[in-house]
């Protein structure tokens, strides 16, 4: 299943890049995409613990499940405004 | 029907005359313009600049949604969502909430309403610039991740 998943700001910095691509099995949750960025398990856990998800540009619950295609955006604390 | 709203994630400069002559309706009595500027100071340390990155499609498409909510709630007539990324200077505005509304609780309301709501929803990020030539994210969770990007990378890195 491809899915996309796009990086931003420090979480950018940290993996090293804009986006990835993944090949995840069907019916994987979003909060899986974690796991797929090299870090070491508590760290990944720090990350999901405050980072949000987004799918196809909508706020989701990391418990969704992914779909072939889908946009995944990691989501760190925001500043705007 | 939503009433009109200019929403807008630019690099260029946010013009004040420009977010009121987006809210002209001679229906309304009201029109308010918030805008945010670049401060000085930000945890005690002096700030230099300010670099704004953004999940674009998305800041737009839930600028569009904080709207919608906006406009539930309120009877509002025009709107101004204006956001902008790059590098900004002290004293520069990143933002401009607008609202224009027959009266004017209301309009201070729904202004209010926006700007909360675009500061905890938005897929906007700051990266300060410090005197000391310090540069961090701010919120950034320091980590002890690899400096290694990982095998699947598909793009090059930029913060």
């Amino acid at each position: 299943m491809k899915t996309r998943v796009l990086l931003f700001a420090g979480l950018r910095a940290r993996v090293g890049a804009e986006a990835i691509d993944l090949d995840l099995p069907a019916g994987t949750p979003a909060s899986g995409v974690f796991d797929h960025l090299g870090a070491t398990p508590a760290e990944a856990a720090r990350w999901r613990a405050v980072t949000r998800i987004a799918i196809n540009m909508t706020y989701s619950a990391g418990t969704t499940l992914l779909r072939e295609g889908d946009e995944v955006a990691l989501i760190p604390p925001v500043a705007g405004g | 029907m939503t009433p009109p709203c200019s929403i807008s994630i630019t690099t260029a400069p946010l013009e004040l005359d420009g977010a009121y002559r987006a809210l002209d309706d001679p229906t309304t009595g009201a029109a308010l313009v918030f805008a945010g500027r670049v401060r000085d100071r930000n945890t005690g340390r002096p700030v230099r600049g300010i670099r704004y990155a953004t999940y674009a499609a998305m800041a737009h498409a839930e600028g569009e949604r904080i709207w919608a909510e906006a406009a539930a709630r309120w009877p509002v007539r025009r709107g101004v969502i204006w956001h902008r990324i790059g590098d900004l200077a002290v004293g520069e505005a990143s933002v401009l909430i607008g609202v224009a509304t027959a009266h004017r609780a209301e309009a201070f309301a729904a202004c209010q309403f926006c700007l909360d709501a675009l500061k905890e929803r938005a897929p906007i990020w700051k990266e300060e610039t410090y005197t000391t030539g310090d540069v961090q994210w701010i919120d950034d969770l320091r980590s002890s991740w690899p400096a290694a990007p990982v095998g699947d990378s598909a793009g090059t890195s930029s913060c």
